[in-house]
């Protein structure tokens, strides 16, 4: 038998294809990585046979798309009341929300993977480090589960889809820069520094580069799985929460 | 439980998951070091075999210092990513005293403003760079030292050079764990060490390759003239660029070979760096100075083949180089950037190297009856020919050298180890003491170039804070440390070296530039060519006139006067375009890519669901209809 999990993700996913919003995404997400790639980060006229200039862009090439599509999570479900229905189902609150977050998750796995032209592309023109393009694939997918882990948590907290996006938006900008003196210095004056070091270690763009630079490293996969894991289990405790609103 | 109540609950429960968040985060930060795996395709992030070696091999205990200014960079608005680093370069530390069992001791310092920590890292040469409003000093280098006094340094360390971080670091521990450096003789007609310039009155820093193998090697430089012996400390003999060598120093040299010494020769058919010719009352003598090298008499007894007036030209590797500022690079058939297939990856010198750039190199071969063997360590490719080395000297465009270049298919050695038992060339002397031939098989480096020992060949070297920085662009460098390594027999370091060069360029892209300019050269010339001959009967025209006559043209003669101008107008047209037309191709495929992965997938996506949308209709309507 099927695990509620695994039913509840393929249902969800072909969700997405039920519309054409996802098809209108894609599109958007292709052009605009390649876009800013080649015009942004000057990838033709670098003429190193390295994807920097196209994974560079990719956070804040996320930071407006994955919001996009974390917003219709649970905000939609609680607005058209299908939450109730969806509860209803012999599925656990964390399987539910394991479902629809896989389910996202994969949908953006599929726009990142038909980014390969550009791959193709620099194998074309030079003998790139395909280890290092590799890892920069993965570092990729990892910041995207966590925004979208982020974005889930928030669409539960509110009916407005709209304002599910821009908490989400707000909260992955301020988790993006956190090594950043825009963030850092609004703790330094008061804050110890233990805690100004720690707040640094959960930026996101620090362990992004890292993994884009062609290691892997334990704590890198540790920090993304962890605020997958803690920003699901936070947005079950909100549905669960909620529930009875 | 009331929902206010319940409420409160829950966000209590979640604070309470944000700080364990934050803890656990902190927590899995400090323990889980170490674990990683490194996805490069050389390994760049992983302690290397030879890094490992040395390590392990400490005879006597180091203790290595490492500062950072932790307290300071704290306060920096930009200071996260140099904190980042400076972790990096930590742990790495750390990763190599535990490999080390015991005989590397690290000490981490956090040398805080006008402490006595401070005072040490000075005492040590590390670079102090102030920060901040009110100008505190922030340090982050390494010092280390051994059992016997002897220091050395790394002043800072600059982020963007972090794919050589490893090899700095079994740098400086392989440079302490020698309790003497192997001594390397140098005898040099070019002025490697910088000689003073009285013109400019200053004294130039030496060539950063001998500042390089200073580093390693006590290398004690040797005057040519009157040298009747090679002292028997000498292990290694550097011989650069020799010229009119008396017979006694050739003698030296030949029987330090037969000794058993080990050599490296680098002979040149034109030497940028000869200065030899240099006269202040006479500028056009440089021009016209032999700035050849040769090692004849030694080369026909060991039967190696070397004709000091001969370049190779090779179109496959021939360089961008800019020859006026303002004009766009042209490539130079005799200056070569040398890439993997012209190294020889089955010899330690050059295994691990991936450029080597050259300059008017030339060309080594075996005679028939040597009885040495010659291992290529760098060759040209098939597209190349050799060229009479004079045609270099008096040449302003590099273009004029593909007038007619013919590649011969023939692939030449630029540089080889000669290998075997080497016979005497001075078999007259046979006195006391007197070798024939060596006792056993021996081994010598030939290059056929001295430039690429320069620096304008492989390093910017810039001035930071009074401090030299110089950046590799080619493994010219390491090219000459691994030669003087391998023969020296310590070789550790080799395996370090060179595996960190992150140049990739667009192999294609050049291959098309290549192409491009062999295609439009041809029509170029013609172009030229009739050019000139439009401007000769101009001139041919205007001179004709008779003497009474010069203010006043004919009909006739203004009209073909006219006609000549608008001809000569239309060439130099053309001729623009053809330049321009040097880089269509280019622009042609960077617009394609362009087009290709910006637009092509997205349409074709498109295309893909309208098909689809119009297949489900098609099939519903049918659906209905059939059931109606």
């Amino acid at each position: 038998m099927r695990s509620p999990v695994m039913s509840l993700f393929r249902r969800e996913l072909a969700g997405y294809f039920a519309t054409p919003v996802a098809y209108v995404f894609i599109l958007i997400f292709l052009v605009l990585a390649a876009a800013m790639a080649f015009y942004l980060g000057g990838f033709f006229e670098r003429g190193q046979a390295d994807l920097g200039a196209f994974f560079t862009f990719h956070p804040w090439l996320y930071l407006f798309l994955v919001p996009a599509v974390s917003m219709r999570l649970w905000a939609e479900e609680r607005k058209s009341g299908t939450i109730e229905l969806l509860l209803t189902l012999p599925v656990t609150m964390g399987q539910a929300v394991l479902g629809k977050f896989l389910a996202a998750w994969a949908f953006i796995a599929i726009a990142l993977a038909l980014t390969f032209p550009v791959w193709i592309t620099v194998n074309y023109l030079g003998n790139p480090d395909n280890g290092a393009i590799l890892a920069g694939y993965i570092g990729s997918l990892l910041m995207a589960g966590a925004f979208l882990a982020i974005g889930s948590c928030l669409s539960a907290a509110t009916r407005n889809q709209v304002i599910a996006f821009i908490l989400t938006v707000v909260v992955c900008f301020l988790l993006l820069l956190a090594g950043y003196p825009l963030v850092l210095d609004a703790f330094s004056g008061w804050a110890p520094q233990a805690l100004v070091d720690g707040i640094a270690s959960i930026s996101f763009l620090t362990h992004f580069n890292a993994i884009s630079k062609g290691v892997i490293d334990l704590r890198d996969l540790v920090y993304f799985g962890l605020m997958i894991g803690a920003w699901l289990y936070a947005c079950a405790i909100v549905v669960e929460m909620k529930k009875a609103d | 439980m009331n929902p206010a109540n319940r409420r409160s609950a829950t966000v209590g429960t979640l604070v309470l998951l944000g700080i364990a968040l934050v803890a656990v985060l902190l927590v899995s930060n400090l323990l889980l070091r170490g674990l990683r795996i490194d996805l490069t395709q050389n390994r760049l992030f992983t302690v290397s075999e030879g890094t490992r070696e040395i390590v392990r091999g400490i005879d006597e205990p180091i203790t290595l210092y490492y500062f950072f200014s932790d307290r300071v960079s704290a306060d920096l608005p930009q200071g996260q990513p140099l904190r980042a680093y400076a972790t990096r370069v930590r742990e790495l530390l750390e990763e190599l005293a535990g490999l080390s069992r015991g005989k590397l001791v690290l000490r981490v310092i956090d040398p805080l403003p006008f402490s006595e920590e401070e005072d040490r890292a000075t005492s040590f040469g590390l670079t102090p760079v102030p920060v901040g409003r009110s100008g505190e000093n922030l340090y982050f280098g390494l010092a280390g030292t051994n059992a016997t006094d002897g220091q050395a340094a790394i002043p800072f360390f600059q982020m963007d050079k972090e794919a050589f971080l490893e090899y700095d670091l079994a740098k400086l521990v392989h440079e302490l764990d020698q309790v003497r450096k192997p001594v390397v003789g140098l005898i040099s007609a070019l002025p490697m060490s910088g000689s003073f310039d009285p013109a400019m009155r200053t004294l130039p820093e030496p060539w950063v390759a001998l500042s390089e193998l200073r580093q390693l090697f006590d290398v004690r430089e040797l005057t040519a003239t009157g040298l009747s012996a090679i002292d028997p400390d000498i292990g290694v003999l550097l011989l650069v660029h020799p010229k009119e060598l008396s017979d006694d120093t050739l003698y030296a040299i030949d029987q330090f070979v037969l000794r058993g010494g080990r050599l490296v020769v680098f002979v040149d058919p034109l030497s940028d760096a000869d200065e030899s010719g240099n006269d202040p009352q006479n500028p056009s003598a440089a021009m016209f100075a032999n700035r050849s090298s040769d090692l004849a008499r030694l080369f026909r007894a060991w039967g190696v083949e070397y004709d000091p007036g001969k370049v190779v030209l090779d179109a496959r590797y021939a360089a961008q180089v800019s020859m006026q500022a303002g004009r766009p690079p042209v490539r130079h058939l005799a200056i070569l950037a040398l890439g993997q297939e012209a190294l020889n990856d089955a010899e330690a010198i050059t295994g691990v190297l991936s450029t080597v750039n050259v300059s008017a190199a030339g060309a080594i071969g075996l005679a028939e009856g040597s009885p040495l063997q010659l291992v290529p360590l760098i060759q040209s490719s098939g597209e190349s020919a050799l060229a009479d080395a004079e045609r270099l000297k008096f040449m302003p465009d590099p273009s004029g050298l593909f007038a007619d270049f013919q590649p011969s298919g023939e692939r030449h050695v630029l540089a080889g180890r000669l290998h075997g038992v080497f016979p005497t060339a001075f078999p007259e002397r046979a006195g006391e003491g007197h070798l024939a031939e060596s006792a056993e098989p021996g081994n010598v480096v030939v290059f056929a170039d001295t430039d690429l020992l320069t620096d304008r060949l492989w390093v910017q070297v810039q001035n930071f804070l009074g401090q030299r920085l110089v950046n590799a662009f080619a493994n010219n460098g390491d090219l000459f440390i691994n030669t003087v390594d391998t023969l020296g027999g310590s070789s550790a370091l080799i395996g370090v070296r060179g595996r960190a060069t992150s140049a990739r360029p667009f192999t294609t892209v050049e291959a098309i530039q290549r192409r491009a300019e062999e295609r439009f050269r041809d029509t170029e010339r013609q172009l030229q060519d009739e050019l000139g001959e439009t401007e000769r009967r101009l001139n041919e025209l205007q001179t004709r006139q008779e003497p009474g006559q010069a203010l006043i043209l004919s009909a006739e003669q203004r009209t073909e006067l006219e006609r000549f101008r608008s001809r000569q107008l239309e060439i130099r047209r053309e001729l623009r375009q053809v330049r321009r037309q040097l880089d269509a191709d280019i622009d042609r495929l960077g617009s394609w890519l362009k087009f290709i992965n910006v637009w092509l997938l997205p349409v074709l996506l498109t295309l893909a669901v309208a098909g689809l949308v119009y297949w489900r209709r098609r099939r519903r309507r049918e659906a209905t209809a059939a059931a109606v």
